[in-house]
């Protein structure tokens, strides 16, 4: 008779919250609702980093940068599991001038047809067309453009170390990158120019949710001799602290929100309980130990906000898949962030994070939140209660 | 036996300490039905509660078939509650959420019984109080006198020793409360449980073996 028979508490616990009907569907609302806004807004977080991270990588740089590489390294080499695409790109520091003007750039050497296919910068394209294979044309920023007085199908001239006489290219299309970085670089099929074949860099391209630094240490395994590779976070330190800044904002939103929901929880079991005072006096004089009065306030708190979250959890899931099928179109706040340079779409995404920390949170909460009406509960004497109610 | 002895309670309010029981002393006999009937105020349902262990008192001695309240620690008190005693209150004696037939049983899971012999006993009792067609009714679908009998049946429930009433007829018409109060004598005795009635009500004054007339906090006579 001593032990505490818990189905029974539970039970007790379950009818306690079915037979409150408004009290309780008002309470599991609230608490259903926040859930699932936060495990969409924490999906969001996860789609917006996504984003820019695609967005950075995509652009040029790829998911992994690879610097001087011997020329005795093929493209084929760094094609381990999780990488989608390999660009080889051969630079060239040097100059390209128009009469009397000249200016600085690094031409890039490249494969026109796996560039559009793995990168995107030719996507910001303001006017002309990409090189083709074969062309001696240059693709070139419109801040150099500007400068050289050049337009689409200009002649202009590049100087480098590695040739004696400058080479002749057409301006065979103009890019506004948008990011300061990119606009004293330039763009010519392989052969355009001469150059030094002994180095070349490599860009690599990642399926969705490899991680570089996994890769990285494949290739310095396999791989004879130190390679310098580099990933996006280590190329990009601003964007990785940003991303970082984004999951701490986030999470202190999941927790601000919950401790408000917290408080909302305590408050209105304590109007149930003050509604009920009178029947937790009987219990009491039933023989009903403080043990157990906490047991059934917890239970109560627990049975309602378990059910909420689950609820919530599953409405938050389903809200992701149907933003994920059309995505977020966000270009009218993005279009002039450097960081979202390629597209403003965003596609919210599930992780660990977005899809738990809402609901364990929540949870957490909801148990402190019980403390106050139990601790109301236990130190109410009977006696008082049943004179006063 | 049922024994009190030099019992004294005080409270303390804003108009500082009052007296609400000053060296109260009786004994009830094992089956008996007592009443403690006074004035409202006189300190009938302090006693009351002294008897039953929801209140302590300040000083004296109660003796319940042997156990010293006095003496008992909370769960003790607790354990003591749930197995020998049965409580009527004025009102709101039920647990609103639970309907009639788990209201009756609330005591006997406490205390333990198997599932077969609290349907046995709360159909009986649901029979026995004239409620058997509405054991699946909610508190609030009952009577003042229909709730006042579920109270007893569950006070019943669990045949414990001693039943305490708080002026159980208070809330019910004339007619009513002398049927409630015929049943719960009748069913005490045919229990063996005795019974502690707090009252001003003649009819139960009438209906009682013992009276124990409480005035100003002390036994009258």
């Amino acid at each position: 008779m001593n032990s505490i028979n818990l189905f029974f508490w539970f039970k007790t616990a379950v009818l306690f919250l079915l037979r409150s009907g408004r009290s309780t569907a008002l309470l599991f609302i609230m608490v259903m609702t926040a859930v699932a806004v936060l495990v969409f807004l924490s999906s969001l977080a996860v789609g917006v980093n996504d984003a820019m991270v695609k967005n950075s990588v995509q652009l040029y740089s790829g998911h992994i940068s690879g610097f001087n590489l011997p020329d005795s390294l093929k493209q084929e080499d760094l094609l381990k599991s999780g990488v989608t695409g390999v660009l080889r790109r051969e630079l060239s520091a040097g100059a390209l001038s128009n009469g009397r003007r000249i200016e600085t750039v690094m031409l890039a050497l490249i494969d026109p047809h796996a560039e559009r296919k793995y990168s995107a910068l030719w996507k910001k394209m303001i006017s002309g067309e990409y090189p083709a294979s074969g062309e001696r044309a240059v693709f070139i920023s419109h801040v150099v453009a500007e400068r050289l007085g050049l337009s689409v199908g200009d002649e202009v001239s590049f100087i480098s170390e590695f040739a004696n006489a400058p080479s002749r290219l057409a301006v065979s299309g103009i890019f506004k990158a948008g990011v300061s970085q990119f606009d004293r670089l330039a763009f010519a099929p392989y052969g355009a120019v001469p150059i030094n074949p002994a180095k070349w860099q490599a860009a690599v391209f990642l399926e969705d949710g490899a991680e570089p630094s996994a890769i990285i240490a494949v290739y310095n395994a396999f791989l004879p001799g130190k390679l310098d590779f580099r990933s996006w976070g280590e190329i990009m330190p601003d964007l990785r602290q940003l991303i970082e800044l984004n999951y701490v904002s986030m999470s202190m939103v999941i927790v601000l929100v919950f401790g408000v929901v917290a408080v909302g929880i305590a408050a209105a079991f304590s109007i149930f309980i003050f509604k009920h005072l009178r029947e937790y006096a009987v219990m009491k004089a039933m023989g009903v130990m403080p043990v157990e009065m906490t047991l059934l306030i917890v239970a109560e708190i627990s049975i309602m906000s378990i059910s909420a979250v689950v609820a919530g959890a599953a409405i938050g899931v389903i809200a992701v898949f149907i933003a994920t099928a059309t995505g977020i179109d966000l270009t009218a706040f993005t279009s002039h962030n450097q960081y979202f340079a390629v597209s403003g779409v965003i596609i919210p995404r599930l992780t660990f994070y977005s899809l738990l920390a809402p609901p364990a949170v929540c949870f957490i909460f909801s148990a402190l939140s019980a403390i106050w009406p139990a601790m109301l509960v236990r130190r109410a004497r009977a006696a008082d209660i049943l004179r006063a109610v | 036996m049922i024994r009190v002895e030099s019992l004294t309670k005080e409270y303390r309010s804003g108009r500082g300490r009052v007296s609400a029981l000053s060296g109260v002393s009786f004994c009830v006999e094992k089956g008996a039905v007592a009443v403690l009937y006074g004035k409202s105020g006189s300190g009938k349902t302090t006693l009351l509660y002294c008897v039953g262990g929801l209140l302590r008192p300040d000083k004296g001695k109660i003796s319940v078939f042997g156990a010293d309240l006095t003496s008992l620690t909370l769960n003790e008190l607790c354990l003591f509650q749930r197995k020998e005693l049965g409580f009527v209150f004025q009102s709101g004696n039920l647990l609103s959420y639970l309907n009639v037939y788990d209201n009756i049983a609330f005591p006997l899971i406490m205390c333990g019984w198997k599932k077969v012999d609290i349907q046995k006993r709360v159909q009986g009792l649901g029979a026995e109080i004239g409620l058997s067609s509405a054991l699946k009714a909610l508190p609030s679908e009952l009577s003042g006198g229909e709730a006042q009998r579920v109270a007893l049946a569950r006070a019943m429930a669990h045949r414990p020793k001693l039943i305490l009433a708080d002026e159980p007829t208070a809330s019910l018409d004339t007619t009513t409360g002398k049927a409630l109060v015929e049943l719960m004598v009748s069913v005490a005795k045919e229990a063996g449980s005795t019974m502690i009635i707090s009252t001003h009500d003649p009819e139960i004054i009438r209906l009682a073996g013992k009276g124990i007339h409480i005035k100003d906090g002390q036994v009258a006579d």
